[in-house]
């Protein structure tokens, strides 16, 4: 009986020792454009950009980043028409030495959208591998109803969750 | 002299018949990108270029409607089934696979919607229009090879 409580009062001071060495903070990142180039037919289609994270605003080492998550996904273009034409969309990290990751998604995309928020994916792994890389590539995968002549933009802007080493 | 002639020659003989025998030594790293069929028929699968490294995914389906739901078939095998929803039209197989060199990539991975499945996986061409892909779990014996065509022959 001793030995039981000592075991669960070792467990819960080591847990709360973990719990106090890290703090979880919200990162959001800037807009940016991922870009697929026209001419584009209907079906698959790849947009894609380089993002580098800046953490200076947090005033964080990259390397003492444990755990981070994707919280929000969120698209918009300057040409709604170009929203009308996407039937569904996928969103995945790409990153050297890093396995890529699918984050979210929108199946389908609902018409008249002027913004589109994916669907986040329940198991991440990996995340916070990409911020300690130089960059990481942003790819969405767009299913497109008809053929587009011209590039197709989207502008993306990402909300993290990083659990930091104090 | 004639012996250091004789071994000259006979070096460019063995390159000239193993350039012969592996065709795919001479390959480039990009020839992976293109569109390739696999040995079912039942999908065409692009490859890409993205940050140096190679990524395939599903561009046609030979059947495009899941019977079950009338709608588009989607990765309903998925672990994690927060995902389940996702196209399979534009969903990315094959992931990260570096050349190595000999008309070999490799450190890649390939995944199978009908059992939702990752496999490590090493692709090889055998020529510029055919790759064997071999998806394996911990080593390559342990494994199965299927063969890919390109859809549009190179010349």
């Amino acid at each position: 009986m001793k030995t039981t409580v000592f075991a669960v009062l070792a467990a819960f001071m080591l847990a709360t020792t973990a719990c106090s060495n890290t703090e979880t903070l919200t990162f959001e990142s800037e807009e940016v454009t991922l870009t697929a180039e026209g001419p584009l037919y209907d079906g698959s289609n790849t947009a894609s950009a380089t993002w580098t994270a800046d953490l200076s605003a947090l005033n964080i080492d990259p390397a003492t980043i444990q755990s981070a998550r994707v919280k929000s996904i969120t698209i918009t273009t300057d040409s709604p028409d170009d929203l009308a034409l996407i039937q569904d969309i996928t969103f995945q990290f790409a990153g050297k030495d890093v396995s890529m990751q699918q984050v979210g998604f929108l199946n389908p995309v609902p018409a008249g959208s002027s913004s589109l928020s994916l669907q986040i994916a329940v198991e991440q792994k990996d995340i916070a591998k990409f911020f300690q890389l130089p960059n990481m590539t942003w790819v969405s995968d767009v299913n497109l109803s008809a053929e587009k002549e011209e590039n197709l933009q989207l502008k993306v802007r990402l909300n993290f969750e990083l659990e930091v080493k104090k | 002299m004639k012996k250091i002639v004789f071994s000259t020659l006979f070096l460019l003989f063995s390159a000239f018949l193993l350039q012969g025998f592996y065709p795919a030594q001479g390959v480039e790293a990009d020839m992976l990108v293109g569109v390739w069929e696999p040995s079912h028929g039942k999908a065409r699968v692009k490859v890409e270029k993205i940050a140096d490294k190679y990524y395939g995914k599903i561009v046609w389906l030979r059947e495009p409607i899941d019977p079950a739901t009338s709608a588009a078939k989607v990765d309903k095998n998925n672990p994690d089934e927060s995902m389940r929803q996702v196209p399979l039209k534009g969903y990315r197989l094959l992931k990260d696979f570096t050349y190595a060199g000999e008309g070999e990539w490799n450190d890649g991975t390939i995944y199978d919607p009908e059992n939702g499945n990752n496999y490590s996986c090493v692709i090889k061409a055998k020529d510029v229009n055919t790759l064997d892909i071999r998806g394996f779990i911990g080593v390559k014996t342990f494994g199965r090879t299927d063969v890919w065509k390109r859809v549009s022959i190179k010349k």
